[in-house]
């Protein structure tokens, strides 16, 4: 299966100048609709689709792993400079990205998710060769109950690691939930929680202008209101490629939390429909709940960045195993992939990687190339692009603005879509003003319909609810939900009692 | 204060309005809206009386499970000092995001985002007629180059110029 000729063949043709010229476009675009809020690199890869019809299979492939292998490096730099995750996946990036900027460190930060994201892209694509003989088992173990415990994992850890008032961030997950679901149910058909509105919301609300409107217009209103820089006034920005490489030592000072983050990665990317967001958001929680220093997370915490990064990057090589294994995409973007295969007149399944493991070759080697690419551009870039950081945002409002809502508008096409991602940015600034957690909500948003979907599937398999406890796999990953929740409670309680004995010491 | 009561009583009504219409809906519709809406609702009522009367519901206080750790709302502990008058600057930047709305609708992407960082500019940072000027005109041809040459896209045309606005 893993005869070397294919390796050779998919090596032959980068080496040929005009593939490695579509791996660098796409690595190009890739950056840039990263960069961009809203813009997603699904959107660059849907553009070029047609484009590729046309071309040498091989020829299309580099040019869709350029923009896979580098989107995600590209969403990070906005998720660091302006607490905007470019890419929805990078959204918890920003937890400790941003207040790294703010403390004049954003070259450090860039530095980080630089090295993080290529190293992580490495070990996903490891993983990917290593394991495509043996994944049929991983993807069929995972049934709808496994998939509804496994959301409600990623939901539970999140509302947990919301720091000061834990209601609050149930509470923002749960609306995060219900306003997932809002649109047409997909048992019944009926159209739920419109508003009265029988169009627009037909299709649910749109993730695109909701991410737009709670992360880049909060952000806006933010920054209008408290006026200044990015980087907190009277706070020394450290420019220059020390700063950039100090980050990518960090990486390897922190390799536990890398290694963590990038199997977490993987993993989430081998399952098919669960998506980067919930890697980035669950490599970031677990490796808060594993620290020596949890206090220090959401402060500037370089293992915040290293753990987030690293799990967005890993999961594109565990995606793309369902996706040339059995033809079932792990993400969005590998959908997609699978989309141009078949216009290319491929067929994806077993035998896909049997008779067309050049093509498969072809993606890692694309994934590689990118990745070392858009880190090299990060590495060498940081020290200007930290620059911006310390630009009086009176000139930078009005411009991320007008970006971010046109980027709402172009997802669908739709007015109503940049209203929506407004009234988003302005629940978004009630929820941090008034101290209720953002990063639930956004994961709550994300997962809801996943949950919902999976939840009415088991009972569709068994009309027993206890289905969720009567699966190893299920009841497993039950047993982690309730260990998250008892762990941090026993730990503040043993904390607590050995304060006592300090104080009767 | 009252503004917290304001934005607490909003987050109410939000999962009692999921509440409320999941009963005239098909039972598969209305099981995740109800299993997640009412702890929602519950949760919320909570979180009003602890910021309401802080002393009665200190006995239930969940702050054991405060890790510390790290905050999406990352501004909110960032930002800990408000400005005197956030609720007028709140209110300004409402009132230019509503502008930019206006606009787009009315006369398209590229017009808009012309005329509205201009305005901005002028208006509201008090820039130089010369730097307004730069920064508007090198955003919007940085957007068409973008969007119109590279990738081949048209960007909302305006209500005023032919540009359709779908049904609500």
């Amino acid at each position: 299966m893993f005869e070397l000729h294919a390796l050779g063949i998919a090596a032959a043709a980068l080496a040929q100048p005009h593939n490695l010229f579509l791996v660098a476009f796409g690595t190009f675009l890739g950056l840039i609709f990263g960069l961009l809020p809203g813009i997603t690199s699904l959107a660059a890869m849907a553009i070029l689709l047609p484009f590729t019809i046309g071309m040498d299979p091989l020829s299309g492939m580099y040019l869709f792993a350029g923009i896979m292998g580098s989107a995600p490096f590209g969403g990070s730099v906005t998720a660091i400079l302006f607490n905007i995750p470019g890419e929805p996946v990078n959204a918890a990036t920003c937890f400790d990205g941003y207040p790294m900027t703010q403390k004049g460190e954003a070259s450090k930060a860039l530095g980080i998710s630089a090295t993080a994201s290529a190293l992580g892209a490495l070990f996903g694509i490891l993983v990917l060769i290593a394991l495509l003989p043996s994944v049929r088992a991983i993807v069929f173990a995972f049934g709808p109950p496994e998939f509804f415990m496994m959301i409600m994992l990623g939901l539970v850890t999140v509302a947990i690691a919301a720091p000061g008032n834990v209601i609050k961030g149930l509470v923002t997950a749960g609306l995060g939930v219900l306003i997932s679901i809002i649109g047409f149910d997909p048992m019944s058909g009926s159209l739920r929680f419109n508003l009265g509105s029988p169009n627009y919301l037909w299709d649910g609300v749109s993730l695109v202008a909701f991410f737009v409107g709670i992360f880049a217009i909060t952000e806006v209103i933010e920054y209008f209101v408290q006026g200044g820089t990015i980087s907190l006034t009277g706070t020394r920005v450290h420019t220059g490629l020390k700063g950039t490489f100090e980050g990518a030592k960090e990486v390897f000072r922190n390799f536990r939390v890398f290694i963590q983050g990038s199997v977490i990665g993987t993993i989430i990317g081998i399952l098919p429909g669960v998506g980067g967001t919930v890697a980035n958001f669950l490599a970031y929680t677990v490796a808060m709940q594993t620290s020596k220093h949890p206090e220090r997370f959401g402060k500037g915490n370089p293992e915040g960045v290293v753990a987030a990064e690293s799990a967005v990057s890993a999961k594109d090589g565990g995606a793309l195993l369902p996706t040339v294994a059995f033809g079932i995409p792990g993400s969005a973007e590998t959908a997609l992939l699978l989309g141009a295969l078949i216009l290319h007149g491929f067929n994806p399944g077993p035998l896909f990687i049997r008779d067309n493991m050049e093509i498969v070759w072809a993606l890692i080697l694309g994934l590689l190339v990118s990745n070392i690419i858009a880190s090299t551009i990060g590495l060498l870039g940081a020290e200007y692009l930290t620059r911006v950081t310390t630009v009086n945002v009176k000139y930078l409002v009005p411009t991320i603005l007008v970006i971010s809502l046109i980027g709402a508008y172009a997802d669908r096409e739709n007015i109503w879509d940049v209203l929506l991602a407004i009234l988003s940015g302005f629940l978004g600034y009630g929820l941090i003003r008034f101290g209720f957690p953002i990063i639930t909500l956004v994961i709550g948003f994300v997962l809801g319909k996943l949950a919902e979907r999976s939840f009415l599937q088991s009972l569709q398999i068994s009309l027993d609810p206890w289905i969720f406890f009567q699966r190893p796999i299920s009841l497993v990953l039950f047993l982690v939900i309730v260990l998250f929740i008892v762990f941090p409670i026993v730990r503040s309680w043993m904390r607590a009692y050995k304060a006592r004995e300090r104080l009767r010491g | 204060m009252k503004g917290s009561l304001v934005f607490n009583l909003f987050m109410l009504a939000i999962p009692a309005y999921f509440v409320w219409s999941c009963f005239g809906y098909a039972p598969t519709a209305r099981y995740i809206p109800l299993i997640v809406g009412i702890p929602v609702l519950v949760l919320q009522v909570w979180v009003i009386v602890q910021e309401r009367f802080p002393s009665a519901s200190r006995a239930y206080d969940v702050s054991i499970l405060d890790l510390g750790g790290g905050q999406g709302a990352a501004p909110a502990a960032e930002h800990s000092k408000r400005p005197a008058d956030e609720g007028r600057r709140v209110i300004i930047i409402g009132g230019w995001l509503a502008l930019y709305f206006v606009l787009f609708s009315l006369v398209g992407a590229y017009p808009a985002t012309l005329g509205f960082i201009l305005l901005f500019l002028l208006v509201s940072s008090r820039t130089t007629w010369r730097v307004a000027l730069a920064m508007s005109i090198g955003t919007s041809i940085a957007l068409w180059v973008l969007f119109g040459l590279i990738m081949k896209y048209q960007l909302y045309e305006g209500a005023l110029f032919g540009g359709l606005v779908p049904p609500l």
